[in-house]
């Protein structure tokens, strides 16, 4: 079967520094460097943004709670080869967007949930993502301080500015002030 | 600030802001239209942003023609018959196939610049002033479409060959963003903007190397006729202005 789509990432944006990453969407994307830009277009839209991380969907290990436990116990003994880094991410009861827990080494996708599991057991969270840390690209500072800037300017972007409300409030005010309607 | 200086940046501030806004109105009709939706939204943006740039440049001209740069750059879009527009051929042509539309975004990001770099330099300061939060956009698009026009070009067979009709199409036409405008002399010589013939030079030095690395051929010195003035136009001008002006003119000073 052909995939006319192109690949998808995942989109991780962290608001300030004093924020985590928080998983925001998905966009499709011929490749990382494109899906960075894609990812700023669609998400990027009020203000804050500090950073920007795109991740290749299928590189990304996405489980529930009950999937986790089940694959835990199929973890290979054996996982040779050496350490990768796996950032965490994590939804936990009654929350709406995944976010970044903490960053942990392990041989595979598989160990890093195992892990993950001990390590995050207290926030109970109902669906884990593991993300391999090679699989994400992450936006230049520099560039997400201009998106920013940018956003900032452009208030009539946002469908607030646009009141139309009021607007047809006037309207209707004026038409009745004229006496009838038109 | 001597009238005749006074005069001729008026010109340029206009032809600027009118490419910047044709332009904008071309990559709006795309909406809805583009071939996948992420590059439906960064289109639009892209013609946001450029609206935005337009907007800029008609306050700048509006204040040196002594209106009102809250109303006048409405007046300058919505009641300006087609012989006072100022922007190149470039901008007026349709969209064509997506290889058409990214290529001239492409050529025109890097011709803007390329400008806006040599602007931030101008001894107009609000100029200067407007170069710098324009140019943080213009940065923004030119990485965008240079990706594109690489994929496109490197892509297949088809995409190839759509994107070398589109350069040979449009290259003729993109040398006349270069075209120094009447007087323009007196405003390099006043340090207020720069020389065309560096910016077509630094120009150049951007773009050629990056369509042989896609893989196109930029069409040969013979093919270039001499560039039309700014205050000609074609057909394509008179369609936009019949569509944009309608609401307009049905309905004068109703409040949007």
């Amino acid at each position: 079967m052909s995939d006319t789509q192109w690949p998808r990432f995942y989109v991780f944006k962290q608001d300030t520094p004093q924020d985590v990453h928080l998983a925001v969407g998905t966009v499709h994307a011929p490749d990382a460097e494109m899906a960075l830009l894609n990812a700023r277009d669609v998400f990027v839209r009020r203000p804050e943004c500090f950073s920007l991380w795109v991740a290749r969907a299928a590189e990304v290990l996405v489980v529930t709670r009950e999937q986790g436990e089940a694959l835990s116990f199929q973890a290979a003994e054996d996982a040779g080869g050496g350490q990768q880094r796996f950032h965490i991410f994590l939804r936990r009861e009654r929350e709406v967007q995944h976010s970044f827990a903490g960053t942990i080494e392990a041989p595979s996708r598989v160990h890093a949930l195992q892990k993950a599991m001990d390590v995050f057991s207290a926030e109970k969270p109902r669906v884990w993502w593991i993300v391999p840390e090679k699989a994400v690209t992450i936006s230049d500072p520099l560039e997400t301080a201009s998106w920013v800037g940018s956003a900032k300017d452009k208030a009539y972007r946002q469908p607030s500015f646009y009141r139309a409300q009021t607007l047809m409030r006037k309207v209707r005010e004026e038409r009745s002030r004229k006496g009838g309607d038109s | 600030m001597k009238d005749q200086i006074r005069r001729a940046l008026q010109d340029q501030l206009l032809a600027m802001a009118d490419d910047e806004f044709l332009l904008s109105h071309r990559n709006s009709e795309w909406c809805g239209h583009a071939p996948i939706l992420e590059e439906d939204i960064a289109f639009a943006n892209l013609a946001l942003d450029e609206m935005g740039h337009a907007l800029i440049w008609y306050q700048l001209h509006s204040d040196l023609a002594g209106e009102d740069r809250e109303t006048y750059p409405d007046e300058l879009v919505y009641r300006r018959e087609i012989a006072g527009f100022r922007n190149v051929l470039l901008v007026e042509q349709p969209n064509g196939d997506w290889a058409f539309s990214m290529l001239r975004q492409y050529l025109f990001d890097a011709a803007e610049t390329v400008r806006l770099r040599a602007l931030l330099e101008s001894e107009y300061r609000p100029i200067a002033e407007a170069a710098e939060k324009i140019q943080r956009e213009e940065l923004y698009h030119l990485r965008h479409t240079s990706l594109w026009v690489e994929r496109l070009g490197l892509g297949t067979e088809e995409s190839n060959r759509r994107m070398q009709r589109a350069l040979d199409e449009i290259w003729p036409l993109a040398h006349q963003m270069f075209q120094p405008l009447p007087e323009e002399a007196l405003l390099v010589e006043a340090g207020l903007v720069p020389d065309a013939a560096e910016m077509k030079d630094a120009w150049i030095a951007i773009v050629q190397p990056h369509l042989e690395v896609s893989d196109l051929s930029i069409p040969g010195a013979g093919t270039i006729r001499p560039p039309a003035a700014r205050d000609q136009h074609s057909e394509h001008l008179r369609e936009i202005l019949a569509d944009l002006h309608s609401v307009a003119r049905a309905y004068p000073m109703e409040s949007w």
